[in-house]
């Protein structure tokens, strides 16, 4: 169910961001690569909107990424990442150091092998880099210093 | 060389020369052929090494020509103003090769009027010599990745795909022409970029030393957390893996530890499958090191051991006790832990997220009285 989304108007609003930070980052010919040579699954649970995220690489060879908002087992993650939505916003325009959000609880993660996290950590430099544009074009409010 | 010695390489096509006519690049491929001759090659190997377009280094010839002019150490002391031992010093740092560092070229002697005016605008001499020593080996280091990265990415699939060697060394020519100039705007934009926020930490650092009351330190020490990690078991898992997952392993290894790390963290450096990290700031390093070992569940797990108190800083790297005693205490740590020093647990104080567990004073290698240790937990 979904719930309060913090700096986002709505559960929807985060999900419309992040379709677009995904579609941009699919199609960019820089970070789709990328993402997709990790191929990792992995999953993200943004806790207060109740808003599930799943991501891997596309089957489709068209695309490098394919993704759902689907909170059944659509595939097993190699990685779990849950936090809040504020969190999340925070993390994705690069505010919010990973681990050490991890050592103060604000980011939970589940990774069974230590190559998922070594291939997914480094990459999620090209997500900030197109959530920041994103955000500063048309979600203004989203933007933290 | 005489002119028939080149007319009977051409004729042996051992230097590729179109229809007699012999072009700049054919002329390059001509010196690097007698300079492999006086090294010992045959006539034969050459060819076939020519063939396969291994010779096609005619464009370094153009790109980085040498001044054959030269003068002698003495002359140039008497140029620049400089003694003649500080010359003599200052190109063996700069990696002039042995028994070179009495005779400069053009570009010798004006690398050494530059160094009289560093000198001259007031940089003390004991930090300029640190200096140079740095830009030597970051320049070595730049200038070798170039060059292998070049012949890996570019010359290795040339040679693969069988390109005629004339060919092959003008693509090669050309495309190191166009590269060359860019490369120095990167430098300076670097080299800015990291000036600046080394600026600032500088006077951050100023800043709370002045506001805790610091005494002070002593001339080239400085204040600073010292964190090591490396990867507990990385030698089993190179002979179970093999070499190139292993250092596949490293590679990712390193890159996740830079894309983590805090801001005022710096790597100073990697030696094999260990990090060493200096930050000024206990807390925001220890939090760090305690979150990123929790993304480690199986082995091959990373370790870290922090300490914190005075290094001397030194050609961009950092030495003394305190330093040694953080290598100590990370020997001593095992995979998946953090382990700090009393020190550590001293200037952060009270914490919000983090326990100290201590396991008591232990003896460690190379220091006489015992160091208080702590396991660093989350309470996340």
């Amino acid at each position: 169910m979904e719930g309060p989304a913090g700096l986002y108007e709505s559960a929807g609003e985060m999900r419309e961001v992040l379709d677009r930070l995904l579609e941009d980052t699919d199609g960019d010919p820089i970070a789709g690569p990328l993402m997709r040579q990790s191929d990792m699954p992995h999953r993200l649970i943004f806790t207060d909107a109740g808003i599930v995220l799943n991501v891997t690489a596309a089957d489709d060879p068209g695309h490098c990424l394919q993704w759902n908002f689907d909170d059944g087992e659509a595939f097993p993650p190699a990685l779990t990442m849950e936090m809040s939505c504020d969190v999340a916003n925070r993390f994705l325009q690069g505010r919010e150091n990973f681990a050490i959000a991890m050592a103060r609880g604000r980011i939970s993660v589940s990774c069974p092998k230590s190559r998922s996290a070594l291939s997914f950590v480094p990459a999620t430099r090209e997500l900030i880099r197109h959530y920041r544009a994103i955000i500063e074009a048309d979600y203004p409010h989203l933007v933290v210093t | 060389m005489s002119t028939s010695t080149l007319k009977r390489w051409a004729e042996e096509k051992i230097v590729p020369v179109r229809r007699g006519n012999w072009t700049p690049t054919a002329a390059a491929q001509a010196r690097i052929v007698a300079r492999m001759r006086d090294r010992g090659y045959s006539l034969d190997q050459l060819k076939q090494a020519g063939r396969e377009g291994r010779l096609a280094f005619g464009y370094a010839e153009e790109l980085f020509e040498r001044s054959e002019e030269t003068v002698s150490v003495e002359e140039a002391a008497e140029q620049t103003g400089l003694e003649v031992e500080l010359i003599e010093r200052l190109m063996i740092l700069m990696g002039t090769p042995t028994g070179h560092e009495r005779e400069l070229t053009e570009d010798d002697l004006e690398a050494m009027h530059q160094c009289a005016r560093v000198l001259g605008a007031g940089l003390p001499l004991v930090a300029f010599l640190q200096l140079v020593r740095v830009y030597a080996q970051s320049m070595r280091k730049i200038a070798e990745a170039e060059v292998r990265l070049f012949h890996l990415y570019i010359h290795e699939p040339l040679i693969r795909d069988g390109v005629p060697e004339l060919e092959m060394a003008e693509e090669m020519e050309g495309l190191a022409q166009d590269l060359l100039p860019l490369s120095s705007p990167l430098f300076e934009y670097m080299h800015t970029r990291y000036l600046r926020f080394f600026t600032e930490q500088d006077v951050v650092g100023h800043m709370e030393a002045d506001l805790g009351g610091s005494e002070g330190t002593d001339l080239g020490r400085i204040p600073v957390t010292i964190c090591f990690i490396d990867i507990t078991g990385f030698t089993r898992y190179t002979e179970e893996e093999g070499d190139e997952e292993a250092l596949d392993l490293i590679e990712r290894f390193v890159e996740t530890v830079e894309a983590t790390l805090p801001n005022k963290a710096t790597i100073v450096k990697t030696i094999g499958d260990e990090v060493m990290i200096v930050s000024p700031d206990t807390l925001s390093l220890t939090e760090w090191a305690a979150g990123f070992l929790s993304l480690f569940k199986e082995r091959p797990q990373p370790r870290v051991g922090i300490h914190c108190g005075q290094a001397v800083y030194r050609d961009g790297d950092y030495f003394g006790g305190d330093v040694n005693l953080a290598h100590r205490v990370v020997t001593r740590t095992q995979g998946g832990e953090v382990m700090v020093t009393d020190s550590v647990v001293g200037a952060i104080g009270e914490s919000e997220y983090l326990d100290f567990e201590p396991i008591g004073a232990v003896v460690l290698k190379g220091f006489p009285s015992a160091t208080p240790l702590f396991l660093v937990r989350s309470r996340a």
